[in-house]
């Protein structure tokens, strides 16, 4: 946000009704050192301006403020540049530009320079979460070959981020790039002749990772544990079979449906939600989750309906989503009782709605928990920072300007992770990822699976190329991405003690070890202030900042 | 720009690392660091207990569940009617298929799926078996017994990421705590030179490796990489203090980096001087993993390891949709990536030193969803090496038959045998004895045979 942007912002927030009866006035003083760690949760990375609205105004102000800045989307850039139709279930082939593989790096660069710089950071980070949980991939080769539609469902968790659950998951469900990857599209009735039955895969995965879980859960994310001490299951194969038959009948827009076979298969996707086709929806009665039952005759808009009807009321959702949700934003552990308060406020967000997700997100990043585990929980609060979130978060800290051109594949090869493109549905990492010695303490940290040995080191160098080559006082003419101010560092590196303080605060949120400190300081006292030929400091700068990012310390997001 | 920053990042042509030495004004001393203490390590490590010769295991997983009921097809004419009627639109055509002769005569013949030549040559040549209907049981069961569901079986059935973990564990109501090699590695003193862990994984993660001791170290499949800021001794010094944490979740982020530093210590060099196979391995994931295992292997005895077991993987096998289109290219890939390994480890004299083997989530269903496949259970294995008594198939053949003996709905077939007696073939031949192997896999004692045969 500008701060034009966020003086309005204000403005705006100050003019909200408070919920309290009482005129709550809030000239909330926020720390700066909190400002950083609760803004690294909810954005891309603590910019200044943020941080010194969050101080100024505190932590609910800048969350109203950004609840109303308009979602930045980005299928509109991809009709501009003429690959995607601008009409719902119009032909890519009416498209002057439509090409799939420079399109998805296109669509790449849109998601770092939005992580970057768009405006309505709140919205982009939970939409990244959602995208983590909801996932589509295009390693896919339907969900490849349609870049516009995947930029479209990115689109879809971006507007649905403070949407409402209900309405959230029949959009992902009826998404066309959903309907490629889990192949619910074109999914029909058993076929006697050609002995076919329904496809199984999404009715299987809506279940297990989108709605409920795979075991039954307490309202505190705890599982509920049967006569002989062992889980119980949310379901069974037949509930999957009779699911998947409620399933049939969706597919593409853009062709009217009919009874022909060859059309229903022939069908490709486009940009605009699935639509039944009558013809191939299984009419049958099914017996689905929690002992609903879906009578004889129901058409595919009503069973859809109630499928996702009983998910999104099954107990299990709250917890077993809202931990998710916690884990992607605050802390990979979070006690029962925090998970227990989410539950509750997406059980009933106060004025009786369930699954509205601007409360949820609300109650998450302000939850005394969030805010304070830092200091009550130190010894396993917060979570490991996601690769890609380590280069975006340096870039935001250090107001790095300039569009992000970093092809896809070479985020893959720098950080093993690129948004849209985990290795399944089951995403980067399992929110249930725990090394060994992480186990034997009954934790879990699920960003660990991905840092590998390989890959700490890979990211390492990779933070290093982007400080040393990619900053302002001497960027390398050869390097194209965005560009670090290190002159805050610079300023303060005659003296290394404000130097690395600096550094704590503006990156770490204050959390840095005392042992961090004591090491960066020592050696920074041996490396030279002056140097002929280089900026004042910038030695000293370029050496505090690549090894803070290389550090444990800043490895953990507290 | 954008194009050389990758291999800007490697090493010898190393952007970064030059920067730095330019910037930080180091000597010629800071370049010197590293790699010569490493082998010093080597020979002080080397102590007389464990074996003195070597021998590897390398678990290739298909990831999302592989249709191998179209890998190894029968082609007798009344067996393929059983087949082709199960299997409806998914079938393959009987002419597509390669054939095989199987030393032990079972009344049927058989083929491999047509994208499969490599794997046709290697179970002819006597070097590759394959051990039918395999699956995640804790005890034999039969049909009925599922049906009623009287018996005990594996918890969450049918869905990937439960299924990838009993595969890997190898005790199907057991702690998910340890894979089966992990727990077999932890048996075996002096496997591999320390810091080194005797269990490596190429770019993939999982539980196989993980034992009560041992832990995976996972290299990528382009190879270890130094870490470039410890190019400057001072700092090495400064980054070795500083990888520590109170926070447990940062510690173990620590952990991987100071391990990561040296191990690259150890092998990095070495790892450079080895033969790179160029040109044998396809360009795929699988192709590079198996390649940089190939590597591996070729430098063991002077890194002194005795024993590896090494895992890698490959996913797209959740054919739900576009089977008929994805299988062959899963398949070719497969069956490239194996012939390849199996010629890298003659060139270098090891295949009968190193046995190749597949784990696969689930098989699929027989019948067909109109598009693809959906998830089974049972599911056929192979295994490939020299050491191996290939051309054979080490079990029964399942009933294909739609409501058979095997088929307990939609084609989804009750296992025949166990991981845990396929895991305990290839422990017993790396060295384990017997009553080790019990305890690597509690529930071997639950079924008849604890050896199926393939390893002789």
């Amino acid at each position: 946000m500008t701060v034009l942007q966020c003086a309005l912002a204000a403005t705006v927030s100050l003019l909200v009704p408070q919920r309290d009866i009482a005129p709550v006035v809030h000239p909330v003083r926020v720390d700066p050192a909190a400002a950083v760690r609760f803004l690294d949760r909810a954005t891309f990375g603590a910019s200044n301006e943020d941080v010194i609205f969050v101080t100024r105004f505190g932590y609910e102000a800048w969350i109203d403020a950004q609840f109303a800045v308009p979602p930045t989307l980005k299928l509109p850039a991809m009709i501009q540049l003429g690959c995607a139709p601008d009409q719902p279930g119009q032909s890519f082939a009416t498209c002057p530009n439509y090409d799939a593989i420079p399109h998805l790096g296109l669509l790449a660069q849109e998601w770092w320079n939005d992580a970057l710089h768009a405006p309505d950071q709140l919205r982009q980070r939970v939409a990244f979460a959602l995208s983590e949980i909801f996932v589509v991939s295009d390693l896919n080769g339907t969900v490849q070959n349609f870049p516009s539609t995947l930029s479209d469902y990115y689109d879809t968790l971006v507007r649905g981020a403070f949407s409402n659950y209900r309405q959230l998951l029949e959009e992902v469900t009826l998404h066309p790039s959903m309907g490629g990857y889990l192949s619910m599209a074109k999914n029909r009735q058993a076929d006697l002749t050609l002995g076919t039955r329904p496809d199984e895969n999404f009715a299987r995965e809506v279940m297990q990772l989108f709605s409920i879980g795979l075991a039954e859960l307490n309202a505190d994310g705890s599982q509920q544990l049967d006569a002989w001490f062992q889980p119980i299951p949310t379901y069974d194969q037949n509930t999957i079979t009779e699911t998947a038959r409620a399933l049939t009948g969706w597919n593409y827009d853009g062709v009217a449906p009919s009874g022909s076979l060859l059309d229903f298969l022939l069908n490709y996707p486009r940009i605009g939600m699935m639509i039944a086709w009558s013809a191939f929806h299984d009419t049958g009665p099914k017996a689905i989750v929690g002992g609903s039952l879906l009578p004889p005759g129901w058409t595919a808009e009503a069973d859809l309906g109630g499928v996702l009807d009983a998910l999104s009321q099954h107990p299990n959702v709250g917890p077993f989503l809202g931990k998710q949700l916690i884990q992607r934003l605050v802390t990979s552990n979070p006690s029962p009782a925090y998970v227990g308060r989410i539950a509750e406020v997406w059980a009933d967000d106060g004025s009786g709605a369930r699954g509205n997700l601007e409360a949820v997100v609300r109650a998450i990043l302000l939850d005394p928990e969030a805010l304070e585990g830092y200091a009550t929980r130190p010894l396993t609060f917060g979570k490991l920072r996601e690769p890609i979130l380590k280069l975006t978060g340096l870039w935001r800290k250090f107001r790095a300007t300039g569009e992000v051109v970093l092809t896809p594949y070479l985020a893959d090869e720098f950080f093993g992770q690129r948004a849209m493109g985990s290795p399944s549905v089951f995403n980067f990492f399992s929110p249930f990822h725990a090394s060994p010695a992480l186990q034997a303490q009954g934790l879990v940290s699920p960003e660990l699976q991905i840092a590998t040995h390989s890959k700490v080191t890979r990211t390492a160098n990779a933070l290093t190329f982007f400080i040393v080559s990619g900053n302002t006082d001497l960027p390398d003419p050869a390097f194209s991405e965005p560009l670090l101010d290190l002159g805050p560092l610079r300023q303060r590196a005659s003296d290394p003690a404000s130097l690395v303080a600096y550094l704590d605060l503006r990156v770490l949120g204050g959390t840095m070890s005392p042992e961090t400190r004591i090491l960066l300081e020592a050696h920074l006292a041996t490396v030279p202030h002056l140097v002929p030929g280089l900026p004042d400091g910038f030695l000293r700068a370029v050496e505090a900042l690549a090894l803070l990012v290389i550090s444990p310390d800043y490895a953990l997001q507290s | 720009m954008s194009a050389s920053v990758p291999h800007s990042l490697r090493r010898g042509s190393d952007l970064t690392r030059r920067h730095f030495l330019r910037l930080a004004g180091s000597s010629a001393a800071a370049a010197a660091i590293g790699p010569h203490a490493s082998a010093m390590r080597v020979f002080s490590s080397r102590e007389n207990r464990g074996p003195k010769d070597y021998r590897a295991l390398v678990c290739v997983f298909l990831y999302g569940g592989a249709d191998s009921l179209n890998l190894l097809v029968p082609t007798s004419p009344a067996e393929y009617d059983v087949y082709r009627a199960a299997r409806g639109d998914l079938a393959e055509a009987q002419g597509s298929l390669l054939p095989i002769q199987p030393l032990t005569p079972d009344g049927a013949t058989y083929g491999v799926h047509g994208a499969c030549p490599e794997l046709q040559a290697l179970f002819q040549a006597g070097r590759l078996a394959f051990t039918p209907n395999v699956g995640p049981l804790v005890r034999p069961l039969t049909k009925a017994q599922v049906l009623t569901g009287l018996a005990e079986t594996p918890r969450n059935l049918f869905s990937h990421n439960d299924q990838q973990t009993q595969w890997q564990v190898a005790h199907a109501d057991g702690p998910r705590t340890t894979g089966w090699a992990g727990r077999m590695l932890d048996r075996i003193a002096n496997a591999s030179p320390a810091p080194l862990s005797p269990g490596i994984s190429i770019d993939v993660t999982g539980q196989l490796l993980v034992g009560a001791n041992v832990q995976p170290y996972v290299l990528g499949a382009t190879g270890s990489e130094p870490l470039a800021l410890t190019d400057d001794p001072g700092r090495r010094a400064i980054i070795d203090a500083m990888m520590r944490s109170r926070n447990a979740i940062a510690e173990e982020f620590a952990r991987t980096q100071r391990e990561s530093i040296e191990i690259d210590d150890l092998i990095g060099q070495t790892l450079l001087g080895a033969p790179d196979f160029a040109g044998l391995f396809p360009d795929s994931s699988l192709g590079q993993q198996l390649r940089m295992v190939a590597r591996m292997i070729s430098i063991r005895a002077q890194l002194g390891v005795r024993r590896q077991v090494f895992f890698v993987g490959t996913g797209g096998f959740d054919t739900h949709d576009d089977q008929l289109a994805l299988l062959p290219l899963l398949f070719r890939n497969l069956s490239r990536s194996i012939g390849a390994f199996q010629g890298a480890m003659d060139q270098i004299g090891e295949a009968q030193n190193v046995t190749g083997f597949t784990h696969s989530e689930f098989g699929r269903t027989l019948s067909s969803n109109g598009q693809g496949s959906d998830h089974g259970w049972g599911g056929h294995s192979l295994a490939f090496g020299g050491a191996v008594r290939g051309q054979d198939l080490y079990g029964a053949m399942p009933d294909l038959s739609p409501t058979g003996p095997d088929d307990i709905g939609e084609g989804r077939l009750l296992p025949g045998r166990s991981v845990d007696q396929f895991g305990a073939t290839l422990a017993s031949w790396f060295g384990l004895a017997a009553p080790e192997v019990d305890l690597v896999f509690p529930n071997l004692g639950n079924f008849a045979s604890r050896d199926l045969g393939f390893m002789g």
